[in-house]
């Protein structure tokens, strides 16, 4: 994973969001669907089988 | 009746001060949160990254399939415009620098869409190239509305 760089797109996107109360939204949206994802991951590494 | 009128200008400020403060210390709260979840992801990648590449291909077909919902509502409702500005953007840029884990998790953030996650790992499997232009035919077929430069990337 290219964290570093992940990051930065991350970094863009949050600074295109106008205001601190869309900044805060976006952040806290991207963070819960993230923790989402990891689970799902998560799951995805233990179902499949090397 | 001086003294009546300053604190209540003083009051009307205070709030919006502190409503500002609070607003920024909650930013900052909630990046230490998403920080902790990228190193969390980065972790789980880590891992995934270590297995074969048959088994990173069943990973991101699982992926897909079961968080389907997440990418999908990521691409357009959840961060709508904003997405589809940024997936048009690294459409036109390299996806070649950029690896196989970092395209799905932007997809997965919705900072690229689905559409521009099929491009990016076609562009990144370019062994896989005649089922992944399948799947991108799908998919650009329904994004030629909003996406007008969609059906001239391949």
């Amino acid at each position: 994973m290219n964290k570093k760089y992940f990051e930065e797109l991350i970094e863009k996107a949050i600074s295109s969001q106008k205001t601190d109360e869309e900044k805060l939204k976006y952040i806290q949206e991207l963070d819960s669907l993230l923790k989402k994802y990891n689970e799902s991951l998560k799951k995805a590494i233990a179902e499949i089988p090397e | 009746m001086n003294m009546e009128f300053k604190p209540n200008i003083k009051t009307e400020e205070k709030p919006t001060v502190e409503n500002n403060i609070t607003t920024k210390e909650k930013i900052d709260q909630a990046k230490e949160s998403l920080n902790s979840t990228i190193n969390e992801l980065n972790d789980s990648m880590s891992h995934v990254e270590k297995s074969s590449p048959e088994r990173i291909k069943k990973i991101i077909a699982y992926l897909k399939e079961k968080s389907g919902d997440i990418i999908r509502l990521t691409g357009t409702a959840v961060f709508g415009t904003t997405s589809l500005l940024f997936a048009i953007g690294q459409m036109q840029g390299n996806f070649d620098n950029m690896d196989l884990t970092t395209v799905t998790l932007a997809a997965a953030a919705g900072i690229i869409t689905t559409a521009g996650f099929e491009i990016a790992t076609h562009n990144l499997y370019k062994g896989d190239k005649q089922e992944i232009v399948t799947q991108n035919k799908d998919i650009i077929n329904s994004n030629t509305d909003t996406i007008p430069n969609i059906k001239e990337i391949k």
